[in-house]
């Protein structure tokens, strides 16, 4: 399915590093922006695009976020290298966080990340190797299409 | 109104073409182009950045002419609260409010009051507002364009409330009118600005709805006549008509006081203002529920346009608020039927403004990314500004568009002149290049391996030194060595047989002569004879020969071509 992506770019994300934090997110939204894509598929993969930055910079190590362009998708795939997420589907679920006093001090770990991207994107997929890392990728779609679920 | 020029424009004659103005650019706005700087069109917020940035002075905002004040019976100004904190803790709004008649208006008003009371209408605005959460404050124009252009998600955010120099027209002009017993056409409403952005509003509104005001003078501009004039004559009008709340509300840092609202801040400065516009953006951003931002760093205080320093200013205004004492507030009756009047209201659609050209095709729009980042990839990234665009993702964007070449930027061009040696046709173009240059009166090589040995002379001195620099071009740290401090200008010879190397030209980032060496092969290289410049020219046919690659020195800033 790679093989047909009109443009592609991939872009590092550093673990722990809350000073440039939410700094991919805004060049992602530059280049989809400069793409010419509708307001509202920038806002929503925008949104998605900054709570999983965040969550790189505070439970990984580093990750890579790729953006791939399609004639009728944006994907968005984040794998980083990290603890992974012990159970997916205790995190899925909102106000589930793992987050320390400190991160909440900042205004994160309200645990509402993972659920606000599946919520902003017509597909989302999250997969974990304990120890190793978690993949996160997740689907917005340019034409209109009826979102299922 | 008079066509009047932009708020801010290059004055060519005085523009050096130094790029310094476009690594500042919020917008990334300006290029130089021919030597001579110029901006994209749409994109400018009339920011005032540039106009920090030039040394020069080339970079000039433009305000009203007296023959703009002329041109009515009535000359009121309406200056902005900063002006009360320019002139030290002894001077009195009052005094300073009076002032003005010697300068050629018929009075001027205060607007602390206005200020108040846009406050309060805010407030009220905000206690029937349904969101979205948080709203923005249109007080500072600069950040409603960059609102437009780059945050068009945003728009619903901001409070369609004008600021208070666009409410104070509104308030006085009617009174006014009939105190003078003239057309409220005839009289001349005149802010005292702090900066570009809000001059700029009043010849291009934020809407579409014609600015209430007839025009505006910068506080510098003003600064001198008012001084000399409050020295002439220190008395003032009495300072009750001085609101301490409005006063409140412009020094505002953090949490504004005096707002029923708690949730409210203020946000200052480009990067702050981009920091928090990302995070409302991306929906998270927590707490606050009434966020006033401005593009300047330290608020109105620090806009281009105004004389003291930010900091004695808002130290100056606090005492004269102390010495003042408080005020009684705006009666909520008032405001309230104010409110109905419809003064405070911004009524017209902030419209989204294209940050590029509308891309059409996706398939394309991908093409000209794709074409972009692959321009990009073969320039050095040193984001030097060298090429006249600020950096080379915006350079590689400008080719994209047939606005400019690859070589425009220098390091391109140094690549490209010795394309035929094997080692840089695998190497990015990060390579290093030393000069091979030879004595053009003897033909003595004076190049040893990345150094270059001459006679320097410095003045006063008897003998000259051999000093040794880099040959490395374009090398930053390639000065002269030499006795007496940075800044001398020193005579440079050839080390062998002594004649002078003195250029006709001279420097073109200091003016002083250049020392002028052949290279190998042809060609002719350049270097400023001034302790510390490091200017350097490369003229002429050169060839592979003249200019050599730095083997194992290459940076390793790209793992790009490999
Ligand atoms: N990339 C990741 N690596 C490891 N754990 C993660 C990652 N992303 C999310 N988590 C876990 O899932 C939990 C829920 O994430 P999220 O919904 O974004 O809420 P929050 O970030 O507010 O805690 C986190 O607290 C954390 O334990
Ligand atoms: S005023 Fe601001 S936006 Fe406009 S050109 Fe100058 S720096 Fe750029
Ligand atoms: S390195 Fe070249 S392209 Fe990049 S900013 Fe400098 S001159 Fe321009
Ligand atoms: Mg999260
Ligand atoms: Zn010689
Ligand atoms: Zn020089």
């Amino acid at each position: 399915m790679d093989r047909d992506s009109l443009y592609r770019e991939t872009f590092p994300i550093k673990g722990d590093d809350f000073e440039r934090g939410g700094e991919v997110a805004t060049r992602v939204k530059a280049l989809l922006q400069q793409l010419g894509l509708p307001r509202d598929v920038i806002r929503r993969l925008s949104i998605a695009n900054f709570e999983a930055e965040m969550n790189v910079v505070m439970y990984a190590r580093e990750a890579t976020l790729e953006v791939l362009v399609f004639p009728d998708l944006i994907r968005v795939q984040v794998v980083d290298r990290g603890p992974g997420i012990a159970d997916i589907d205790w995190a899925m679920q909102e106000g589930h966080s793992t987050a320390t006093e400190a991160m909440r001090a900042r205004g994160f770990g309200a645990g509402l990340g993972l659920p606000n991207i599946q919520r902003n994107t017509d597909e989302f997929e999250v997969k974990s190797d304990a120890g190793v890392g978690t993949t996160l990728r997740y689907a917005v779609h340019t034409t209109p299409r009826p979102k299922e679920g | 109104m008079a066509e009047r020029e932009p708020a801010i424009s290059a004055d060519h004659s005085l523009c050096i073409g130094c790029s310094a103005c476009t690594r500042v650019c919020p917008t990334r706005a300006l290029r130089v182009r021919d030597k001579i700087v110029q901006a994209k069109q749409g994109r400018c917020l009339k920011c005032g950045a540039c106009i920090f940035a030039c040394k020069h002075g080339a970079m000039r905002a433009h305000t009203s002419s007296s023959a703009d004040l002329e041109r009515f019976k009535i000359r009121v100004a309406l200056p902005s609260l900063v002006l009360y904190g320019q002139f030290g803790e002894d001077v009195r709004p009052g005094q300073i409010l009076r002032a003005f008649r010697s300068l050629g208006f018929d009075l001027a008003c205060d607007i602390s009051w206005v200020c108040e009371m846009v406050a309060a209408a805010s407030d009220a605005y905000l206690t029937d507002c349904r969101g979205p959460w948080p709203q923005i404050s249109m007080t500072c124009p600069a950040v409603v364009r960059l609102i437009q252009l780059k945050y068009p998600d945003l728009i619903p955010h901001l409070v369609p409330i004008d600021p208070p120099c666009e409410v104070a027209p509104r308030v006085h002009r009617g009174r006014l009118a009939a105190e003078y017993g003239v057309k409220p056409s005839e009289i001349g409403m005149f802010y005292i600005s702090p900066c570009t952005a809000l001059v700029d509003a009043i010849e291009r509104p934020l809407g579409r709805r014609p600015s209430s005001l007839d025009g505006a003078f910068s506080i510098s501009e003003l600064y001198g006549p008012l001084l000399r004039a409050l020295r002439n004559s220190p008395d003032g009008d009495s300072d009750e008509q001085v609101s301490i709340r409005g006063l409140r509300w412009v020094m505002a840092s953090g949490e504004i006081p005096g707002m029923r609202n708690v949730n409210s801040i203020s946000v200052k400065g480009l990067q702050d203002v981009t920091y928090v516009l990302d995070r409302i953006e991306a929906g998270r951003c927590s707490g606050a529920d009434f966020i006033n931002a401005y593009i300047c760093s330290d608020g109105c205080f620090s806009g281009q346009l105004t004389i003291a320093g930010r900091y004695s200013a808002q130290r100056y205004l606090h005492n004269i608020m102390r010495q003042i004492g408080d005020s009684p507030p705006v009666k909520e009756e008032r405001i309230r039927s104010l409110l109905q009047t419809h003064i405070f209201d911004f009524d017209d659609a902030i419209i989204p403004l294209p940050a590029s050209p509308p891309a059409g095709d996706l398939r394309q729009a991908a093409a000209r990314q794709r074409q972009k980042r692959e321009l990009w990839s073969q320039l050095p990234k040193r984001d030097c500004a060298a090429c006249g665009a600020p950096d080379c993702d915006s350079l590689a964007g400008d080719v994209v568009e047939g606005e400019a070449e690859l070589t425009d930027c220098p390091f391109f061009r140094l690549e490209q002149l010795s394309r035929d040696v094997p080692f840089s046709k695998t190497a990015a173009c990060v390579t290093r290049f030393a000069a091979r240059a030879c004595c053009p009166h003897c033909n003595t090589m004076l190049t040893q391996g990345p150094y270059l040995e001459i006679a320097a002379l410095t003045p006063g001195s008897e003998r000259p030194v051999r000093a040794r620099l880099s040959a490395v071009v374009g090398e930053i740290g390639a000065k002269l060595s030499g006795e007496g401090p940075e800044g001398t200008t020193m005579q440079i010879g050839c080390p062998e047989c002594g004649t002078s190397l003195e250029s006709t030209e001279r420097c073109s980032l200091c003016g002083a002569p250049l020392a002028r060496l052949n290279l190998r092969g042809g060609g002719t290289y350049q270097l400023c004879s001034r302790r510390g410049c490091g200017g350097q020219t490369i003229s002429g046919p050169c060839t592979s020969e003249g200019l050599v690659p730095l083997a194992g020195r290459t940076s390793d800033s790209s793992q790009e071509g490999s």
